[in-house]
């Protein structure tokens, strides 16, 4: 038994001593640190703004030194980093700036010259929301600090590390572990040790699949280390937010993405058998993306849409988590019937059905397996270069 | 006789060009068997087809009586084998690829040997750096350790001799013929004709993917070479020897014949009355037969009676 899992301890002892995944480990680490920290810029600036109203060092008179983001009804003051901090409150509706026509020397209608940055706000919306700003602050700041306790945090980082730059270091570190072995020429010294394609190509997986899972493990430890420090610098005090079951579904939930994208590259890097050949899965999975967007009745077969469907991005929020990805179909497709003389009668809409989570796994492991029986074949069929 | 390697019709074609047209090759066991043939003749291929690196297009081939590529996994610590040009991972230590290898093929006896393997190569001072340091002549070296890393039975070597200094080239014959005293199986494959000349006891040539030649090194070497015959009456023996047909040379007071054996020359003078004081079968080098059978792929000479 312990001989069969000589070339899985092999392949392991050496990735251990792989600089290159030791850095790009490193890179990601970093990359996922930057993300912790940017959680807490919107906390400290309500917090700090909140104090401001509170000893009237900000009024109605000088809050305009903030920026204001408007729609006809209300508004929401925005932070000097651009994003909107606290409730809306709403403003006196304005009449719409009316230009003179051309040729007149008519002057423009009052109260406004042009709209300026910040909408149309006058001092007199602030003074009448300022007695109920300061208790939706609070609130406000309340929930964001319920988002950023340590359970919620712990949460939102483990959804994060199962898409983008998670998916980023998978794939990129498969690629290393896998590829530069074909360039060097190891396979061939390998094969001539241990025959056994089939095994081998399991020790390269399960290799992969450790390295991804303690990745990802360090990545959930570091960040929630320092989500810890980030907390105490922002004077965060939140207990609470989702239960430990909630946190270990989304933390395996992510690492199962991981693995799926760490499989495809791998098994892209065993048939392409290039250096950066395992990079492919990337193009593979986004093609996967495109093409269950075009045809919708692939939304239940193909990868991309298990993974968002069992890690929704949280809107507003790139940086700390909620990137730019395929998001769950669920517009409704729309069937129109028409008169007999071809005149349009009417449309209805029938939304799509959400794949269940259970279902999205069974796919995603079918995959996995279906990728893993892929590198087999590719070692297998072909002969190993000189 | 007990195999160690044996092939039947084994060929290999890429595409449309053919590298190894069907050879059956068999290898005694306890041989130090060489397998010549110039650049591009298709032994490389064979060995790789050998190890299962290389899937042949026909045929079929069997190490230490087990099947290629279906019972490798079996003899797999029993065979160890030298590829051109070793690969091994370049940021870590020699030491460490040996034991990454022992572990590759779950062989824990295999890390005892690798400190002993190392001095017996000659690399055990620097066994700690790391590959990428080493030059080609260190990686073939560590390519020879890694061949023998399991104790094995049977030992195939593809050019080890290349990229190695004189005083590497002779310990490496010293450390081939000391495995074959060990009662090992060696299927050496080469183009340096003097180093195999030195060492091995069979040989096979190949030559554009053809088998021209399989059998002993002698039996390849001496037959119909050249005779040298010292005789009295030179211009009488001269005039027999052209009407049997014979191309001869004088040289000084010697005779040289092509292509007669020794014996019936001498048994044609002395029936006329001619009798040599001196006849000597000169064995032809390997060099000029190599160049004969690999420059003339068409006509495969067949080896002396009893030599396969």
């Amino acid at each position: 038994m312990i001989a069969a899992l000589g070339p899985y301890r092999a392949s392991l002892a050496q990735a251990r001593r792989r600089r290159a995944l030791k850095a790009l480990l490193v890179a990601t680490l970093a990359v996922f640190g930057l993300i912790a920290w940017s959680s807490y810029p919107n906390y400290r600036q309500q917090r700090t703004l909140i104090e401001r109203l509170e000893s009237g060092d900000l009024n109605a008179a000088n809050l305009f030194e903030f920026g204001f983001a408007c729609d006809e009804q209300t508004c929401q003051i925005v932070g000097r980093s651009g994003n909107p901090i606290g409730p809306r409150f709403p403003i006196e509706p304005q009449q719409p700036y009316q230009p003179p026509p051309p040729g007149s020397t008519a002057e423009p209608t009052p109260p406004f010259e042009k709209p300026r940055f910040g909408g149309p706000i006058s001092e007199e919306d602030l003074k009448r929301a300022m007695p109920e700003l300061i208790p939706e602050f609070r609130a406000e700041l309340a929930r964001l600090a319920e988002r950023l306790s340590p359970r919620a945090s712990l949460q939102s980082r483990a959804r994060a590390a199962g898409v983008f730059w998670g998916v980023l270091f998978a794939v990129l570190a498969t690629s290393t572990l896998i590829g530069a072995e074909w360039r060097w020429g190891v396979w061939r010294t390998l094969l001539t040790h241990e025959p056994r394609r089939g095994r081998m190509v399991l020790a390269k997986l399960a290799t992969v699949w450790t390295v991804v899972a303690i990745g990802f493990a360090l990545m959930l430890a570091f960040t929630a280390g320092l989500d810890a420090i980030f907390r105490s610098i922002s004077h965060v005090s939140a207990s609470g937010g989702p239960s430990v079951l909630g946190i270990a579904r989304t933390a395996g939930k992510s690492l199962l993405s991981l693995e799926v994208y760490s499989t495809f590259a791998a098994a892209a890097a065993i048939s392409i058998r290039a250096s950066f050949g395992g990079i492919a899965a990337l193009a593979l999975l986004l093609g996967d993306g495109l093409a269950t967007t075009k045809w919708h009745w692939l939304r239940h077969e193909l990868p991309t849409q298990q993974i968002a469907r069992l890690l929704p991005a949280p809107a507003n929020n790139f940086f700390g988590g909620g990137y730019v990805w395929w998001t769950p179909l669920t517009g409704g497709q729309v069937t129109c019937t028409t008169s007999p003389g071809g005149i349009l009668v009417d449309c209805k809409e029938t939304p799509l059905s959400v794949i269940p989570s259970w279902r999205a796994i069974v796919v995603l492991l079918a995959w996995i397996a279906g990728a893993s029986l892929l590198a087999w074949v590719g070692l297998r069929s072909r002969d190993v270069p000189q | 006789m007990d195999a160690a390697i044996e092939t039947s019709g084994l060929s290999k074609r890429f595409r449309k060009r053919i590298a190894v047209q069907p050879i059956d090759l068999t290898v005694p066991r306890g041989s130090l068997f060489g397998y010549l043939g110039p650049n591009g003749a298709g032994k490389t291929t064979t060995i790789r087809m050998l190890l299962g690196l290389a899937r042949p297009t026909a045929g079929n081939a069997r190490l230490l009586g087990k099947p290629v590529p279906r019972g490798l996994a079996s003899v797999r610590t029993q065979v160890g084998s030298l590829l051109e040009d070793p690969a091994f991972y370049p940021r870590i230590s020699g030491r460490r690829n040996l034991q990454i290898l022992a572990r590759t093929a779950g062989d824990k006896t295999a890390f005892d040997r690798i400190d002993a393997l190392l001095d017996r190569v000659g690399l055990l001072d620097r066994a700690g750096d790391r590959v990428r340091t080493y030059s080609h002549g260190m990686r073939q070296r560590l390519g020879l350790a890694a061949a023998l890393l399991h104790d094995p039975e049977l030992i195939v070597l593809d050019e080890p001799a290349t990229a190695l200094d004189p005083a590497g080239i002779r310990d490496v014959r010293a450390m081939l013929a000391a495995l074959r005293d060990e009662g090992r199986t060696l299927f050496i494959s080469s183009h340096l004709l003097s180093e195999v000349e030195l060492i091995c006891d069979q040989v096979a040539v190949v030559s554009k993917g053809r088998m021209m030649y399989q059998g002993t090194l002698a039996g390849l070497t001496t037959g119909a070479g050249r005779v040298r015959i010292s005789i009295d009456d030179l211009d009488a023996a001269d005039r027999v020897i052209r009407e049997l047909g014979w191309t001869v040379v004088r040289e000084g007071d010697v005779l040289i014949v092509d292509g007669a054996p020794a014996r019936e020359v001498n048994r044609a003078l002395a029936e006329r009355g001619l009798y040599a004081h001196g006849i000597a079968e000169d064995a032809r080098r390997l060099e000029d037969v190599f160049l004969e059978l690999t420059e003339e792929p068409d006509a495969p000479p067949q080896p002396p009676e009893g030599e396969q």
